[in-house]
């Protein structure tokens, strides 16, 4: 006979250590944006935070201070380009590196040096060790001492 | 002999009720993961005792990172990967992220459970001494 567990009592995971990087996923979905924050901190290399509410994402970037953005650009009501037009015109935020997560473009035009509203993109679907080595090339300071 | 324990990630009811036909008569323990989030903690916590993870690929876009997750978390666990036939380059992508199986949907409760034997077979079989 088969036993069926619903799987929804597990705890919420700890924070990382604080000197870590500073990684803020903002994208409405919840899906990806689990699925990237438990990958990355898994490296052991960052500290990651989620936020799924782009209405929220400017307010969430000034709380937690990261040291690179993840910012999917299609997303309903407050797109991607907004919410990096806002955090460019945040004093305290306008010096974080913001990386666009796209579906809309190849990996190969990704990979080409391109750039949207002046910032690189990576290119959906993505997996860990991409997203990774995407983050490591805008991450100059800790890209060189790792 | 132990259980075999499977993690299902999916919201899909009808294809967790196929995935209960298919495992009836295993004794399997099947933990269901309607969240993401709980399913990655399962396995970060749990990947040891997991028999293999059986995840639905979606249109591979949202499947991808979280099969690479879930592989970053612990790499040894086999996962079966479930496509839509349309989804050509989802296989692709699923046997490049580290899926051990990728099987197109939709599948019968028989051949979903022939595919997934060769994965709890060895485990449950004697050692020759």
């Amino acid at each position: 006979m088969n036993r069926i567990i619903e799987a929804d009592f597990l705890p919420p995971p700890v924070e990382e250590a604080k000197e870590k990087p500073r990684i803020l996923i903002i994208d409405n979905n919840r899906d990806f944006s689990d699925s990237a924050k438990l990958g990355l901190e898994r490296t052991g290399r960052y500290s990651v935070w989620e936020e799924n509410e782009p209405a929220r994402a400017h307010q969430t970037a000034q709380r937690v201070k990261p040291d690179l953005i993840l910012l999917d650009i299609a997303m309903p009501e407050t797109d991607g380009g907004e919410v990096a037009a806002r955090i460019e015109s945040d004093p305290t935020l306008h010096r974080t590196p913001v990386v666009f997560l796209t579906a809309l473009v190849t990996k190969a035009e990704a990979r080409s040096g391109l750039q949207i509203q002046g910032h690189p993109f990576l290119a959906k679907p993505i997996s860990i060790p991409e997203l990774v080595a995407g983050i490591e090339r805008n991450l100059p300071a800790h890209a060189a001492s790792s | 002999m132990k259980s075999p324990l499977i993690l299902l990630f999916t919201r899909d009811g009808e294809f967790a009720q196929s995935v209960r036909e298919a495992v009836s008569g295993m004794d399997a323990i099947v933990l269901i993961a309607r969240e993401i989030r709980d399913g990655l903690q399962i396995v970060c916590q749990r990947g040891r005792e997991l028999d293999f993870a059986l995840m639905d690929f979606d249109d591979g876009c949202r499947g991808m990172t979280l099969l690479s997750a879930v592989h970053t978390c612990y790499e040894r666990l086999p996962i079966v990967v479930m496509a839509s036939e349309e989804a050509e380059h989802a296989s692709f992508l699923a046997y490049a992220n580290g899926a051990r199986t990728c099987l197109k949907k939709p599948l019968s409760a028989a051949g979903f459970a022939k595919a997934i034997a060769g994965l709890t077979a060895p485990r449950h079989q004697p050692v020759a001494a």
